[in-house]
């Protein structure tokens, strides 16, 4: 069918096969080396149990993941951490809902502009981010200045769960907005007209219409962000202080200060296995709103 | 179209949400010209002393300067691995194609952190931590996948009559390639080429579980540093990086819009 | 494959002026389980023009592709002058192809595009240079020549990509739907344009379209395809009056099609009524075709000269075309299009009256089978 076979009657030294695994031999071998083996083994400590020292010995045990389910500390450590990720989610999609809404009823060289905007936070570092949130929320900055200014006590806000929230939903709003215009696709400007001319208020209209037709940009949006909020790392744990304990952080913590390798590599794979159930939810929806 | 006609309480509330989107990244304009010893907004008084702290800080830049080394071989090595691969995966007709495509953009579904901590466990007993073999390796497994994916993009939507022309008019496959072939990708290259880059200059997560005394990147010495101080040095930073970022967008934006190269 | 080199050798072939140049030999092509085309044989002599008509999906445009070696038949056998080309690789092929979309280098300017393939043939860059000009000369492009392909016009896109495939001075031209993205105007010039420069050259080519127009109107001789088969092989007068099957009969022009009935007798009848036809006819059900304009619109009593059919019938619709007058007039259970060219004088005939179309009985198309 396509040129490629008609370049086997070629006279070369080589078959098409041979220069295929040739080309592709390089990158073969980065996901192995790179991605594979290291998901494997990973899955592989997790069975493994750890010795005092960083050591690990290699016997097939479930210890690990007993021991996970019998800790309140851990127990805690995970509902938190998706509790804390599902509120994220929802500030996410409802900040997000009218600037993707606003950004797909523009047009032209202004809507370039936002879209720009809007992808610039997701190209720039999440370190030089979170510092931004730290400078705006520290006892120093323009949020509790303002608050003061006022005459109120402000509330604690960082070195706490509120800091990691308000800077999490921030960065993870990115991802949401590009999620539901891609949803967005499928509403046209006359939908909305028809029903407005079939007299239906603008509420109704957007209860009736614009929100079923923009369901699965929310569902994909919800997606990306639960996931991204549960394996964040970097914001908890510089705008935590130290003292919020979420999944990331945790596994950081016994990879690099405690060296229990084993534990890490558990709490990894139950990232992932978190990371499976939210795609069965997603999935879920999809079908639903099919 | 008049009911679409935003009302201006919709046009304020963009523009609160706006704000919200973009203030850490606006406010550490005026911090990074901060007089003051700590970090303070507003400023009590405006200098350039943190610009001159920062480039007084010796660690910081010899990590920009590893960092600028190891983006710049990641790009090269991302093009020169990922053009070939996504050339196969799109050109060639064998089965198993989009299973082996899946698999090689894979690991960008994983969390930084369980790849980084699963990297951490393999290159540690292949000798490769705090090396630059393990950070360029390292990187090249996320950055290849965005380079893979929209250079397979870009060649999916290229106009193969092109190809058949210059074959039908006596050109080598290979002269096909490099007279026809890569010309015509080279705006999808420009794409991948800037997006390899951003990724592998601003990768922390992964690159953390990888780093020690002997090496370390900018934005892990950026982390430890806020991680410890939060003073306006890591503000004057952020500018930098900040305009550094925004250099790469304009020129993705000149080669193929970016609306193409990243909305997923 | 000594025979045939004999055979070249032989004076007698030598000497014919029509000598077959490209030759498919029971080609086949499948795709996965489908045959896409079981099994074509045809020749092509030097220096004529030749059109794959069909619909699309016909396999016209696959069979082209396997003559240009981008696509590999599954079996039988090409030939070019009477040398085996079925697994030569497309850039030794030495044929020039027209693509649909032109298919010009974006990155490369129109004399660039031009020059490209005699660079691949390793020629000098001077006689490059002097040749690009001549083939641009020749599609009245020479202006044109440092722009870019999407600085130009579909029709002078056209027009390079023309100059491109002609320059190299391939053995065969190969032109794949060229005129399809051009209006209609720029259509006309271009037909006129391609054939002179064919017919200038020389050159043996191949012309693929689903436009009878282009291909009556083009062509030295047309192939007639439809699912992957050949229906008819002819020049255009053949296949347009006398066409070898009811399909070619109703693709290539339009036609009126009754069921008709030949008796054991050698009488030919349709709704009752005696009809004339020239030739050997074949016995039984039978289906009956003559070209819309060359049947005549007659008051039901008016005198039909001999030699001319007569079906008596009822008019149900009369349209006015400007040159022409659409009549429609139901015979038995079918119905008959006329087609009359306009005089101020003429008379229209009521609608429901009682009417007799008539034609030439020469110009009656009879096929054995029944109404498909």
């Amino acid at each position: 069918m396509t040129t490629a076979i008609a370049l086997t009657r070629s006279r070369r030294r080589f078959s098409d096969h041979q220069v295929a695994i040739a080309l592709l031999l390089p990158i073969a071998l980065i996901n192995v080396v790179g991605f594979m083996l290291p998901i494997f083994n990973l899955a592989r400590f997790s069975f493994n149990r750890a010795t005092t020292g960083g050591g690990i010995e290699n016997v097939l045990t479930l210890e690990n993941w007993t021991g996970l389910l019998r800790d309140p500390f851990y127990l805690e450590l995970i509902l938190n951490s998706i509790w804390i990720s599902l509120g994220v989610t929802l500030c996410a999609l409802v900040l997000s809902y009218p600037i993707a809404l606003y950004l797909h009823r523009s047009s032209g060289t202004w809507r370039t502009f936002l879209t720009v905007l809007v992808i610039s936070p997701l190209l720039t570092s999440a370190v030089v981010r979170t510092y931004g949130w730290i400078a705006i929320l520290s006892d120093e900055g323009p949020v509790v200045g303002a608050i003061k200014s006022v005459g109120l006590t402000p509330p604690p806000l960082m070195f706490n769960i509120n800091g990691v929230f308000i800077g999490l939903t921030e960065i993870l709003m990115p991802y949401m907005i590009l999620a539901l215009m891609a949803g967005f696709g499928r509403l046209d400007p006359k939908v909305e007209e028809a029903a407005r001319t079939l007299g239906a208020t603008p509420w109704q209209c957007f209860r009736r219409v614009i929100l079923p037709l923009t369901a699965p940009g929310i569902a994909l949006g919800c997606l990306l962000c639960f996931v991204l909020a549960v394996s964040s790392f970097i914001t908890p744990k510089l705008m935590g202080g130290g003292r919020v304990f979420l999944l990331a952080t945790e596994i950081y913590d016994q990879a690099i200060v405690t060296l229990n390798w084993p534990l890490a590599s558990t709490l990894s794979i139950l990232v992932l296995i978190i990371f499976g159930a939210a795609l069965v939810a997603y999935s879920a929806v999809l079908k639903r709103l099919d | 179209m008049e009911i679409h006609k935003t009302s201006w309480l919709m046009g304020l509330l963009v523009t609160v949400l706006f704000i919200y989107l973009l203030a850490p990244v606006i406010l550490v304009f005026p911090i990074s010209f901060s007089g003051d010893e700590v970090l303070r907004f507003p400023p009590t008084s405006w200098s350039l002393r943190w610009y001159e702290a920062l480039f007084d800080n010796r660690d910081m830049l010899r990590a920009f300067w590893t960092s600028l080394t190891l983006a710049f071989v990641v790009t090269i090595l991302s093009l020169v691995i990922g053009i070939p691969a996504a050339w196969v995966i799109v050109r060639m007709e064998f089965k198993g194609r989009d299973l082996l495509f899946n698999v090689f953009t894979a690991p960008l579904l994983l969390p930084t952190i369980v790849l980084g901590l699963a990297i951490l466990i393999v290159f540690a007993s292949f000798g490769l931590l705090a090396t630059m073999r393990g950070l360029v390796l390292a990187h090249l497994v996320v950055s290849l996948p965005y380079a893979l994916r929209i250079l397979a993009v870009s060649l999916a939507t290229q106009d193969r009559s092109c190809e058949e022309a210059a074959l039908t008019l006596g050109a080598k496959p290979l002269s096909v390639f490099f007279r026809v072939t890569l010309p015509m990708l080279s705006s999808g290259i420009v794409a991948a080429a800037a997006l390899c880059f951003l990724v592998s200059f601003d990768e922390v997560v992964i690159t953390l579980f990888l780093t020690g005394p002997r090496i370390s990147t900018l934005p892990v010495e950026l982390y430890d540093y806020v991680y410890n101080t939060a003073d306006p040095m890591v503000a004057a930073a952020s500018v930098l990086l900040i305009l550094l970022t925004l250099g790469v967008i304009l020129v993705v934006e000149r080669a193929m819009g970016l609306g193409r190269a990243f909305v997923k | 494959m000594m025979l045939e080199r004999n055979m070249t050798a032989s004076p007698s072939r030598t000497a014919k002026v029509a000598e077959d140049h490209l030759v498919l030999s029971e080609v086949g092509m499948t795709f996965g389980t489908a045959d896409v085309i079981p099994s074509l044989s045809l020749a092509v002599r030097r220096g004529e023009m030749v059109a794959f008509l069909g619909p699309s999906g016909c396999g016209k445009t696959t069979t082209l592709r396997m003559i240009a070696g981008l696509i590999a038949p599954s079996r039988g056998r090409i030939s070019v002058g009477w040398r085996d080309i079925t697994r030569l690789p497309v850039h030794e092929r030495d044929m020039g192809l027209v693509f649909q979309s032109y298919a010009l280098f974006p990155h490369m300017t129109v004399s660039q595009n031009v020059a490209f393939g005699l660079e691949m043939r390793g020629i000098a860059k001077r006689e490059i240079r002097v040749r690009v000009e001549t083939a641009l000369e020749m599609v009245q492009l020479g202006h044109l020549s440092d722009r870019k392909p999407r600085a130009l016009s579909g029709g002078q896109q056209q027009r390079v990509a023309l100059a491109r495939a002609l320059v190299v001075e391939p053995s065969i031209l190969l032109l794949d739907e060229p005129l399809s993205n051009l209006d209609a105007k720029l259509r006309d010039e271009m037909r006129v344009q391609i054939r002179s420069l064919q017919q200038q050259s020389g050159i043996t080519a191949v012309f693929v379209t689903h436009d009878q127009v282009e291909a009556l109107s083009m062509c030295d001789r047309i192939v007639v395809m439809r699912g992957g088969h050949i229906e008819q092989f002819g020049t255009p007068g053949e296949i347009y009056e006398h066409p070898a099957t009811p399909f070619v009969a109703s693709f290539v022009g339009r036609t009126n099609r009754l069921s008709g009935v030949v008796e054991p007798s050698g009488r030919l009848a349709a709704a009752g009524q005696g009809l004339l036809a020239e030739g050997a006819l074949p016995v039984g059900q039978v289906q009956i075709m003559m070209r819309p304009h060359r049947v005549a619109l007659l008051a039901a009593h008016e005198h039909v000269p001999p030699g001319h059919n007569a079906l008596r019938g009822r008019l149900t619709g009369i349209t006015f075309v400007g040159d022409l007058i659409q009549a429609n007039v139901r015979v038995g259970e079918d119905e008959i299009t006329v087609e009359q060219p306009t005089r101020r004088s003429t008379a229209l005939p009521l609608m429901g009256a009682e009417v007799t179309v008539s034609w030439e009985a020469g110009d009656t198309m009879v096929f054995a089978g029944g109404a498909t």
